[in-house]
Formats: structure tokens, C-alpha cells, sequence
């Protein structure tokens, strides 16, 4: 069954939250909603699974750090999001920075989640993290969270004619590595 | 729906499903105080900046800053300089021969070139052999002592990003300037060729539900004195309202002008709408040219466009919307006097055609595209620059050599180099940096001198910064930032 990554609901257990903390009740809800899409979302991007989590409950925190600020709390879940997004982009330029090329480090360290996906799978999962990071992003919010043009342009901060280039130039890319070129 | 998309779609959803809704972690949110402490903090700095900064002048007016809004320090741990408040004045100029990088933009493939340019060969690598020192490259002139980064003091959707100006040989802090307006975010800088003149890329930073890269934009500039300190702050008349894109900005190498590359976003009937403004700073004066297309990758991207040090030809990415050799780098003649983009521009370097539909590549039929990874030309990555003397466009590239078998410990291994290609006549001329890793780093380019003979720019197994001449590479002493992703403008 195809699930929209972004829009899962699932109930988990949790400190309950303090009866007079309006913002943690709030938070705590969004969570239950949306973290279960959200670190799969962080999973695809990543390709590590305690590194997801991790840039999931900072996007969370930072959330609810800034919640007293927020002129819009029906949107809330779109600015999760993109705290997600960014902190894998983030995540992945630190340990550029750090480590050398990331794609291959995180590899490894996810292969137990490796075990759990076909040889199929693997193949194009490597060959996307082979791409460079903006090409990655793009092919994940088109590809795995659906969005739209527009969607992804904002979440990019790029132009929806960007938005259209790099990812016709990540697709022209896979068709090389995986052989469909 | 082709197959790659299939494929894609196919493993992400895989990727995705390895996270079972069991087994989701509970939220540890911090305690209350913890975060009450940091709001105190957040609203101290902006009442710190408020007190700081006094508001925008009118054009080219010398602005009062208090002193501490450009903390000029001697190193990053002196105190800060003490409060009150000067009058500044516009700093001694001198030659330069500084050039920003254009570009932003991943997977630029040399090797889909159908045209003008391929990833030719270029030969084998070279052992990468350690160069002059730093300060023996500055203290002859052949790189720029001083550099301008953009940083913050956490995450930049929720801090406030400030300029930093840093002394090339030491790393060290010469100043920090905030954006000169309250609940202001310096966003991206661009750079005369004297190394004393920066125009800083101001927003206010805006709340989680407003998209940071729609919102106003001002511009401020900022000139060092000899010592590379802050001495002058003025907001110019130029901005750009709620709706604007700014996907690319270059300061003239005589820092007399200054050029953005402008996308309506709003404008739903338009959206490839593409506006090139010059404007002359002196005066307020500009010059609008407009295409359908695309400039730059990003909001802000301060490299994707380049001045040739003549102030006759403007260089910049783009990405047509149509049919044709769609990918390249286009020079734009400033003496014609028409505003249609393109007519009055020509194309210097392409790479490749691709029909421009999400879904539907159509890559052209060079080799490099036929041919299996480890056999793939240098291809460029994202970063592209026109020399000064506008004789050549260089852009850092990759080659991937080997991709581990699936599953297996195997490291990648990778050629890196910086292509110069001919403005001319399109054709790769030279190589720099051509090396060999057991990694697949993205060499991208910050700065060449003149000629292209000198390079700043990042490369290496650990993407590292560094001076880049024929096969020697001298690391430099730099923070980079990761995001803002502004390593440095020289």
C-alpha cells in the first residue's frame, strides 16, 4: 500500500505533556501525526535511520521552542517539514565537510535497513545518493512526498524552472548510472 | 511515467517502508524553562540589534552605525570595540583581480554536451602536490587577503545570519556586520575586485509560515579599509518587494554596479520570467533585460553571476525553457541597448540539450552519456565563473571511476578537476586540479584570478578549501559554514 510519507498518523507512547503547556500538547499531536512520515521521509534522505530520528525530534524541539512566535499554527506541519528537509540537507554537508563524501559512510551504517530492501531498491537507492544533494532533494519531494512544482520550489527556495532542471538532470543521471541512458 | 520514475518512486517508497509505524520513537521534547531561556536569549539579541543599528538612510548616504554593529575586532576573541558611535567614510580602493563565481548548479555535465562542449578527455591525473603557503600567495598578490562569509550563531531559518569578514592567511575575525535593519538576516554578499568593496544581500528573517526566499530584500554596502576592517555601512536604494526571487547578484569588478538575476514567483502567468536589472549604483539608475528561463539554482545565490573587470560583458547560468541547447553559460554584451535578454547575449558554453519537462530527459548523444559511470568524462558540477579578463569559463568537475557493488564495503573512487573552457570558442583549453580520491567529492569554485591561473575553491577527499594552481593545492584556514551554505567570498 502506498502511504503519502508526510500525512501518516501513528499513535505512540509519550511522556504525557504538562497540563498547563498548551504549546507541548500541540506539538506532542503534530508529532503523533507526522513523525512517522517524517522519518521515513529523513530515512530516504539520509539512508540512516538513528540520524532520522535524530533531525526529526530537533525539528520538533524547534518547533515547539518557537511555537509562541508562530503566526500560523494551522501550517505548522509545512514548517516540520522543512525543518526536516533542511536538517538532512544540513546533516549531509556537515559530514561532507567532516568525513569526506557522506553517501558511502551512510550506506554502511544503514544496512541493516539495507537488509529489509531488494537488491532492486538498493541499486537505485545508491544511485540517488550517488547524485549531488540538491538533485537527491528534488527527486525525493517529487518522487517520494509527491509534491508539485510549486511545492517543491518553495521547499527548495529555488525557481520552479530549477525545480524542472535539476530533476530532468538527476532522472538523466540515474539513466546513466543505472543504465537506462 | 518512464521507468527511472518508476524506479525511483519504487525505492524511496521501499527506503521509506524500512520505518514501521511500531516502531517511531517518542517526542523528548525539552523542559519549559529550557526553552523559555532561549526565547530570552532570541529576544535579547534583537533588542541588541535594535539599539545597534540605526535605520536606513536614503541612497548612497553615509549612514551612522553604532560601533558595535561593525565589531571590528583584531581576532576572534578580542572584545568587542567599545560603544558610541563614528562617522564612516569610504575606504582607499586599490586593483584587484577578484572574480566571483557563478553557478549553483548541481550536476552541470560537461559530458552531455552536444555542441559546443564536451567532457573531453583530458588525460590522466596528476599527484596533488602541496603549493606555496598562504601568506607567501597574499603577500605577493596573487590571492585577495581578505574574504566575506555568511554565517549565524545556530539554525539560519531561526537566527539571524550575519557577515563575517576574515583575514585570508589566519582565518582570523576582522569584523562581523549585521544587516542593518531590525529583525534583519544577512542572506548572501557579493564582491568588488579591490577586496575592499561587498554588497551584502539583506531580508528580515521571517516566521516559519512565510517563505524566506519570497520575502523583500535590501541591499547594503559595505567597504573595509586597508587593515580589512568594517568601516562604512550605507543601505542603497535598490530592493526587491515580497514575490521576487533574487537568484543571482554580482558586484562590477570596479564595484560601481551592481547586477541581480530577478524571478516573479508570484507571477503564475509568468513563472519563467527572468529579469536581469544593472543597476548603477551611484546614481540608482538600472537597466532591465528579461528572458523565459532560468538564472542561478537558488534563492540568493551570489555565483551565478560574473562581471568580466572590464564591466563590458555580464556572465550568467542558464537554463531555457524551450527546445535546443538549453543548459549554459551566456555572456551578456552591456552595450547593446535592448532588453531582450537572450538577443542581446550569446551563448559561450553549452551543455547539452534536454527537453525541459519533469520525466521526459532527452540527453543528447555524446559518449559521455552512452557510457557506463566509471568510463564518464569530468563532468561539472556546480559552480561556474567567468575570469576577469573574460578569456575563459572555468567550473569545478567530477568524474565518478567506481561504484561499490550493492551492499558491499567498497570505497567510491573519483577524478575531480577545474575545466577552462574558452569564452570564445567554447572549447576546454585547461585543467586544474585534476586529481584522483577514493571518494566522490564536489569540487566547487569560489574564485580565480585573472587569468584562471589561481583558483580558490573547495576539493579533495574531505571537500577541503583551498588554493588551487596548476596541481598544487594549499589548504586555507576557514570556517566554512554549512548552511547558509556562503564558504566565502573573496
Amino acid at each position: 500500500m502506498e502511504t503519502n510519507a508526510a500525512e501518516v498518523s501513528q499513535p505512540h507512547s509519550r511522556p504525557a505533556p504538562s497540563p498547563d503547556d498548551e504549546p507541548a500538547r500541540a506539538v506532542t499531536a503534530l508529532y503523533e501525526a507526522h513523525a512517522l512520515g517524517l522519518i521515513r521521509l529523513a530515512v530516504v534522505m539520509l539512508g540512516d535511520r538513528g540520524a532520522a530520528e535524530d533531525v526529526v525530534q530537533e525539528a520538533f524541539c524547534g518547533l515547539y521552542r518557537r511555537w509562541h512566535v508562530l503566526t500560523d499554527t494551522e501550517n505548522a506541519h509545512r514548517y516540520v517539514r522543512s525543518s526536516v528537509i533542511n536538517g538532512c540537507r544540513t546533516l549531509l554537508r556537515r559530514r561532507a565537510r567532516q568525513h569526506g563524501d557522506p553517501r558511502w559512510e551512510l550506506l554502511e551504517e544503514s544496512a541493516e535497513s539495507a537488509a529489509l530492501v531488494s537488491e532492486e531498491h538498493r541499486r537505485v537507492l545508491e544511485a540517488i545518493r550517488s547524485l549531488p544533494a540538491r538533485q537527491r532533494e528534488a527527486l525525493v519531494l517529487r518522487y517520494y512526498l509527491d509534491l508539485d512544482e510549486g511545492e517543491i520550489a518553495a521547499s527548495m527556495r529555488v525557481t520552479r524552472g530549477t525545480v524542472k532542471s535539476t530533476t530532468s538532470r538527476a532522472l538523466a543521471a540515474l539513466g546513466r548510472i543505472l543504465g537506462e541512458a | 511515467m518512464n521507468t527511472i520514475e518508476e524506479r525511483v518512486r519504487a525505492a524511496t517508497r521501499a527506503a521509506g517502508d524500512t520505518v514501521t509505524p511500531d516502531s517511531v520513537p517518542p517526542l523528548r521534547l525539552p523542559a519549559p524553562d529550557r526553552a523559555r531561556r532561549r526565547r530570552g536569549s532570541r529576544a535579547r539579541i534583537r533588542a541588541r540589534w535594535t539599539a545597534w543599528l540605526a535605520p536606513a538612510a536614503a541612497a548612497l548616504a553615509v549612514v551612522v552605525i553604532a560601533s558595535a554593529a561593525v565589531n571590528a575586532d583584531r581576532g576572534a576573541h578580542a572584545p568587542a570595540a567599545s560603544g558610541g558611535q563614528r562617522q564612516l567614510t569610504a575606504p582607499p580602493g586599490g586593483p584587484g583581480q577578484g572574480a566571483k563565481a557563478l553557478g549553483g548548479q548541481p550536476g552541470f555535465t560537461a559530458g552531455d554536451a552536444g555542441g559546443l562542449t564536451t567532457g573531453a578527455s583530458v588525460g590522466p591525473t596528476t599527484p596533488m602536490v602541496p603549493g606555496p603557503s598562504i601568506s607567501s600567495y597574499v603577500s605577493s598578490g596573487r590571492i585577495p587577503p581578505y574574504y566575506v562569509a555568511v554565517t549565524s550563531n545556530g539554525n539560519p531559518n531561526t537566527h539571524p545570519s550575519y557577515a563575517v569578514v576574515r583575514d585570508t592567511v589566519t582565518g582570523q575575525t576582522h569584523g562581523t556586520i549585521s544587516a542593518p535593519g531590525a529583525g534583519g538576516t544577512v542572506v548572501a554578499v557579493t564582491a568588488a575586485a579591490d577586496d575592499r568593496t561587498f554588497v551584502l544581500d539583506e531580508q528580515k528573517l521571517v516566521s516559519q509560515s512565510g517563505n524566506q526566499a519570497w520575502a523583500a530584500r535590501w541591499f547594503a554596502l559595505m567597504r573595509l579599509n586597508s587593515a580589512g576592517q568594517p568601516v562604512s555601512l550605507q543601505r542603497l536604494a535598490i530592493s526587491l518587494p515580497y514575490g521576487h526571487m533574487l537568484t543571482g547578484l554580482a558586484l562590477s569588478a570596479d564595484g560601481a554596479k551592481l547586477a541581480i538575476a530577478d524571478n516573479v514567483v508570484t507571477d503564475n502567468k509568468n513563472p519563467n520570467l527572468v529579469q536581469v536589472i544593472v543597476y548603477t549604483l551611484a546614481t540608482g539608475a538600472s537597466r532591465t533585460w528579461t528572458g523565459t528561463g532560468g538564472i542561478g539554482f537558488g534563492s540568493d545565490d551570489a555565483r551565478s553571476l560574473s562581471w568580466s573587470a572590464d564591466g563590458r560583458t555580464l556572465a550568467f547560468n542558464w537554463l531555457g525553457m524551450g527546445e535546443g541547447h538549453w543548459q549554459g553559460v551566456w555572456l551578456l554584451n552591456l552595450a547593446k541597448s535592448g532588453g531582450n535578454l537572450l538577443a542581446d547575449s550569446r551563448e559561450a558554453v553549452s551543455w547539452g540539450q534536454t527537453k525541459p519537462s519533469i520525466g521526459t530527459p532527452t540527453p543528447s548523444s555524446s559518449a559521455a552519456l552512452s557510457s557506463s559511470p566509471a568510463q564518464q568524462a569530468l563532468l561539472c558540477q556546480e559552480d561556474t565563473l567567468l575570469t576577469p579578463d573574460g578569456s575563459l569559463i572555468i567550473c569545478g568537475a567530477q568524474q565518478v571511476l567506481t561504484y561499490p557493488v550493492p551492499g558491499s564495503k567498497a570505497k567510491p573512487k573519483s577524478n575531480t578537476g577545474f575545466l577552462e573552457y574558452s569564452a570564445a570558442t567554447g572549447r576546454l583549453v585547461r585543467i586544474l586540479g585534476h586529481w584522483k580520491f577514493d571518494a566522490v567529492p564536489t569540487p566547487e569554485l569560489l574564485w580565480s584570478n585573472t587569468s584562471g591561473t589561481v583558483l580558490i575553491g573547495i576539493t579533495g577527499a574531505h571537500d577541503q578549501l583551498g588554493v588551487i594552481s596548476g596541481d598544487q593545492f594549499t589548504p586555507l584556514k576557514a570556517t566554512m559554514a554549512f548552511y547558509p551554505d556562503d564558504s566565502g567570498t573573496w
